[in-house]
């Protein structure tokens, strides 16, 4: 203990003489809410009928109240940013480090996943269209004999149509068309 | 690390114990939050203890520095206030320390013949005693109520602000400061009366017509 230190703790400050039972540490600690109700209501009595015990707990009690008079400092922003920032420096720049890596990776894997299944689309779609064209146009090129189907089932056979053309049966009636 | 009878399953319901246990796991944002939680409350502490914005706000992140090496170590056998007041009150009274040693030196060297008593406790507690009752300006009472807390000694001082300031029972200010609790009760009433005695114009002066 430093010399200030006995200076402070074992000064004899002027007070004055207590009931039995009641020490002067009480009072303060009664102030503070710290005694049992036993004490609590023994101070109480002794404050009623005594007016220097009374004023020694005013005393204190007031001198309690002052320090409300203290200004209370609230942390600016810049403090908070500047105490965040001086612990990132420190460990939490490793840590955001990672989290900004696995943010990175994550989205790297959606786009992967992404484009995949695009490029699947898109080459379902023209796979799709161009069976369809192709089949579209064997359709266009086949639709005369589609159309003469019917005629050309009853005919029977390409042979008896090829001596008909060679017989020039069909010259005439293309002509006239 | 501070140590109480209280089983740790106790204290898991604090929800800022909860937090710092998740700043274990590596969790940032938590810490975020009890920086957000406490940081004015520190420099409050901070700065009545000893009476510099600027040191006190070194401090404040000092103490957080602190906090946050120690997660790794962190078990919760005390509610995190308790904790955080408890390296944020070990700092400080280390600041006070080297600065005193810094002035001790300085006037050891200046040497300059001065006989009468240069403490500022002393010299507030002599002039309290002498000064007349009179009514003072809100600014000369905020002056002269913090050079009152001054001149307490650094116990004292830290015992006073985590009561009146922080709420804190007898309880817990002997956890925060490594004491029992007739030691807090005693170290209060001899706090409160060197405020009485230091602050006994002013009251007077209050009460006066």
């Amino acid at each position: 203990m430093n010399a200030q230190d006995r200076l402070h703790e074992s000064h004899e400050s002027p007070r004055g003489p207590l009931p039995d039972g009641i020490q002067h540490e009480d009072l303060v600690a009664y102030l503070d809410g710290e005694v049992d109700e036993q004490l609590a209501l023994r101070i109480e009595a002794a404050v009623a009928d005594d007016v220097a015990v009374q004023a020694q707990l005013n005393a204190l009690d007031a001198t309690w109240g002052l320090l409300d008079s203290l200004p209370t400092p609230i942390a600016s922003e810049e403090l908070t940013q500047r105490t965040i920032q001086s612990l990132g420096v420190i460990a939490a720049a490793p840590s955001a480090f990672r989290q900004h890596r696995s943010s990175v990776a994550k989205w790297v894997r959606l786009l992967v996943w992404g484009g995949g299944i695009l490029l699947s689309t898109v080459a379902g779609f023209s796979l799709t269209f161009r069976d369809h064209s192709r089949q579209d146009r064997e359709l266009i090129r086949d639709w005369p004999v589609i159309q003469q189907l019917k005629d050309y089932t009853r005919i029977g056979s390409v042979e008896y149509l090829d001596e008909l053309r060679d017989e020039e049966v069909f010259r005439e009636s293309s002509e006239n068309e | 690390m501070i140590s109480s009878d209280s089983t740790p399953v106790s204290y898991l319901r604090d929800p800022d114990v909860l937090l710092m246990l998740r700043v274990q796991g590596g969790d940032h944002a938590a810490f975020v939050q009890l920086v957000d939680a406490y940081q004015s409350r520190l420099l409050g502490l901070m700065t009545h203890m000893v009476s510099d914005r600027t040191a006190a706000e070194d401090l404040v992140q000092e103490t957080f520095l602190r906090v946050y090496r120690a997660r790794d170590r962190y078990e919760p056998r005390a509610r995190f206030s308790t904790w955080l007041f408890h390296i944020a009150g070990n700092l400080a009274r280390n600041r006070l320390r080297k600065l005193k040693r810094r002035r001790e030196q300085s006037l050891d060297q200046a040497e300059a013949g001065v006989t009468g008593d240069l403490r500022p406790g002393a010299t507030l507690l002599e002039r309290s005693s002498l000064m007349p009752v009179r009514q003072v300006s809100q600014q000369e009472t905020k002056v002269r109520v913090q050079e009152a807390l001054d001149s307490l000694s650094e116990r004292q001082r830290l015992a006073v602000l985590l009561s009146k300031f922080e709420g804190m029972s007898y309880s817990d200010i002997g956890l925060t400061m490594g004491l029992t609790e007739p030691a807090v009760k005693s170290l209060m009433f001899r706090a409160r009366e060197n405020l009485r005695i230091a602050l006994q114009g002013l009251i007077q002066g209050e009460e006066g017509p």
